[in-house]
């Protein structure tokens, strides 16, 4: 091919982006204000039915953990360019560096995606949906590396079960869908925070099987911490552990946790996540506005920007994704008006709206007027009875669940508890109340199928994916303080 | 005057539609047209002339994003007339350094053989733009598509026109790179 020849192709690239590159601005100082902080964490919990005293002892501290356990921290990849600002990092040859690695992870990940769909479905749908007024919120990927932990500790139909709930044929294939997750949803750069973090609570009394925990160690990145299950040194050390990991964002929930004393592992596993929109809302667009919760009416801080973007519509929903630095999209998705919220999370058609698929007619690229209120949600899930629903019976049951991998101390040990709590919220540092802008509304008239006004003034439901297209959270808001 | 209010000008058949879009545009379509051409005057040519094929191509076009397609039509013409007179001097300008960075990317040769439709070449190359960062694709963009300058590609991005260079290089051999890896020898 000529030059020329290229020069003429390039003529024709997305339109979108040719006018983007125009109106390109380097983010000064205020945009890296604009934060979507997001936690979660999910303790498995295998217990027996009595404690018998057994062997080991204490050993030195490690990070400021008691001395009293025996503690093994894993060593997480380190963080890029530390010593430079976002602002100085995007200009900067390590983000080249960075990104050109990042991108064949992403892909390699991208790729599983379709495979882990009906996990993302099942999961979204027990959890999300309720009949109460409370807002719900989870992290599919934090739940899943969980369980895959659970499913490296057990064997036989136990394990079955929990490789069929995670939509997986074999522990192999998990296993390289868990590097994979991890290696792409795992980021530490000046811009983006998507920190995971795998911890065991073991109990010192059993005597468990080195292989595993060598797995868990190397593979899980997991932690590692021996102690007596029930004393005040094991429980303070594993909220300190937990609210390290999750930025104190989840600090109400952490607080309560505790370790029963016939505890023989907990599998603690958890999320942090930080990213900025790649365009932000400006704060003084932002107005005090009302939402119509289910609990009635409330006075929120609305957030308001106009762009050109890619909408998924259908006959029950609207969903607009919003950009997020070096990272994935947030999608926000707002029932039609007289559906139910309840209804649309359960909709398969969810996932296709969090997937930019060319070949899908319900996509379109209007103008569009948003308006979206800043919120806060977390929600604290017992997953028994929605792993039992899912089909994960026999860990649950001391006869029949079969956790030899873990140690063959004892055969009656069981799946004895399993919490998810997780958080979202969506910010703009410095806005109070006192900024007040009307939305900028355009002269009437003209093709209206090319103008869309997106307005979260009642309940909706969101989704945050990580670049490879993984659910990191998901959330139904039906009430905003 | 909004966009939409325009191209709904040309679809009425109202003539108002070439001195709004002139109003709007004109600015922009000529630093794109300059770009390419050194003369003022060619430039200017071809910036009136893009308001005729708007005109004969609204209807049945609707663009979705009238900068780009305005802009589009300019760097067409701007690049036709480049190439009609370029057939007697080779000049050294801005134009001819774009092309030549652009010639890193392709063989040079005729491929009139070759197995792949130009329309799956453009996928490719808009899929390629789709997973660079972004301030790298919009670089790339105001370079390959705007033909703006470097320094001015540096002013805009607050950073040297060394930095501009070095990143547009990298992409360039990482296009080039990945187009091969896709079966499109260039």
């Amino acid at each position: 091919m000529k030059k020329e020849e290229l020069f003429e192709v390039l003529g024709d690239i997305d339109a979108n982006s040719v006018k983007k590159a125009k109106e390109y601005k380097t983010h000064g100082m205020p945009a890296w204000k604009k934060w979507t902080a997001i936690a979660a964490c999910v303790a498995i919990l295998i217990g027996a039915f009595v404690g018998i005293p057994a062997l080991r002892g204490g050993n030195k501290a490690e990070g400021g953990y008691p001395s009293g356990l025996k503690t093994v921290l894993a060593a997480y990849p380190g963080p890029v360019a530390v010593k430079l600002s976002a602002q100085e990092f995007m200009e900067s040859d390590e983000h080249w560096n960075w990104w050109q690695g990042y991108r064949t992870k992403v892909d390699e990940s991208q790729g599983l995606q379709t495979g882990i769909s009906n996990y993302y479905t099942d999961i979204m749908q027990e959890i999300l949906i309720t009949d109460d007024d409370e807002n719900t919120v989870c992290s599919p990927i934090n739940i899943y590396i969980a369980f895959a932990m659970l499913a490296e500790v057990s064997d036989g139909n136990t394990r079955q079960q929990v490789l069929d709930m995670l939509g997986t044929s074999d522990i192999e294939t998990l296993r390289s869908n868990v590097t994979a997750l991890w290696e792409s949803n795992y980021v530490d750069t000046p811009v983006v925070k998507s920190l995971l973090a795998n911890s065991l609570w073991l109990n010192e009394q059993y005597s468990f099987k080195e292989e595993t925990l060598n797995r868990l160690a190397e593979q899980y990145y997991a932690s590692s911490f021996r102690g007596t299950p029930g004393s005040a040194e094991m429980d303070e050390a594993l909220r300190k552990w937990t609210d390290e990991n999750t930025g104190g964002l989840l600090s109400e929930y952490v607080k309560e946790l505790t370790l029963a004393p016939e505890t023989v592992l907990e599998i603690m596993s958890t999320i942090y996540y930080k990213a900025q929109w790649l365009e932000l809302f400006k704060t003084e667009n932002t107005a005090q506005e009302v939402f119509h919760g289910t609990k009635g009416d409330s006075t929120v801080d609305m957030m308001h920007r106009t762009d050109t973007l890619g909408t998924y519509r259908t006959d029950t929903f609207t969903s607009v994704g919003l950009g997020l630095n070096d990272s994935g999209n947030m999608f926000f998705i707002l029932p039609n008006d007289g559906v139910d919220v309840n209804a649309v999370a359960s909709d398969p058609a969810i996932l296709a709206a969090t997937r930019f698929s060319e070949d899908d007619d319900n996509w379109f690229v209007p103008i569009v007027n948003m308006s979206i209120p800043k919120f806060k949600v977390s929600s604290h899930t017992d997953l028994l009875d929605i792993i039992r629903d899912l089909g994960l019976t026999d860990a649950l049951d001391p006869s029949l669940a079969d956790f030899t991998p873990l140690t063959e101390d004892r055969n009656d040990i069981f799946l004895s508890s399993a919490e998810h709590a997780a958080t979202v919220e969506i910010d703009e540092h410095g806005v109070t109340g006192a900024a007040y802008t009307a939305l900028a509304m355009s002269e009437g008239a003209a093709m209206p199928e090319d103008e869309i006004d997106f307005v979260l003034d009642r309940p909706f439901m969101f989704v945050v994916t990580g670049r490879d297209g993984s659910i990191l959270f998901s959330g139904i808001v039906k009430n905003i303080d | 005057m909004d966009d939409r209010l325009i191209v709904q000008l040309y679809w009425d058949r109202n003539e108002s539609a070439i001195s709004e879009s002139s109003k709007k545009y004109g600015a922009y379509c000529a630093s794109i047209a300059r770009n390419i051409l050194q003369n003022a005057s060619d430039a200017e040519e071809c910036v009136n002339d893009t308001w005729l094929h708007a005109w004969n191509s609204m209807p049945p076009q609707k663009p979705s994003v009238l900068s780009a397609f305005l802009g589009r039509i300019t760097r067409n013409l701007s690049f036709d007339l480049f190439r009609r007179l370029h057939r007697e001097k080779r000049g050294g300008g801005n134009i001819d350094i774009v092309l030549d960075e652009l010639a890193e990317c392709v063989s040079g040769n005729d491929d009139t053989d070759r197995l792949w439709e130009e329309k799956e070449l453009r996928a490719e190359i808009d899929r390629f733009l789709s997973l660079l960062p972004e301030d790298k694709r919009y670089m790339f963009i105001l370079r390959y598509w705007y033909s703006d300058s470097v320094s001015d590609i540096a002013k805009r991005f607050q950073t040297s026109a060394n930095n501009v260079s070095v990143t547009l290089s990298r992409v360039r051999q990482k296009l080039k790179t990945q187009l091969i890896e896709r079966g499109f020898d260039v």
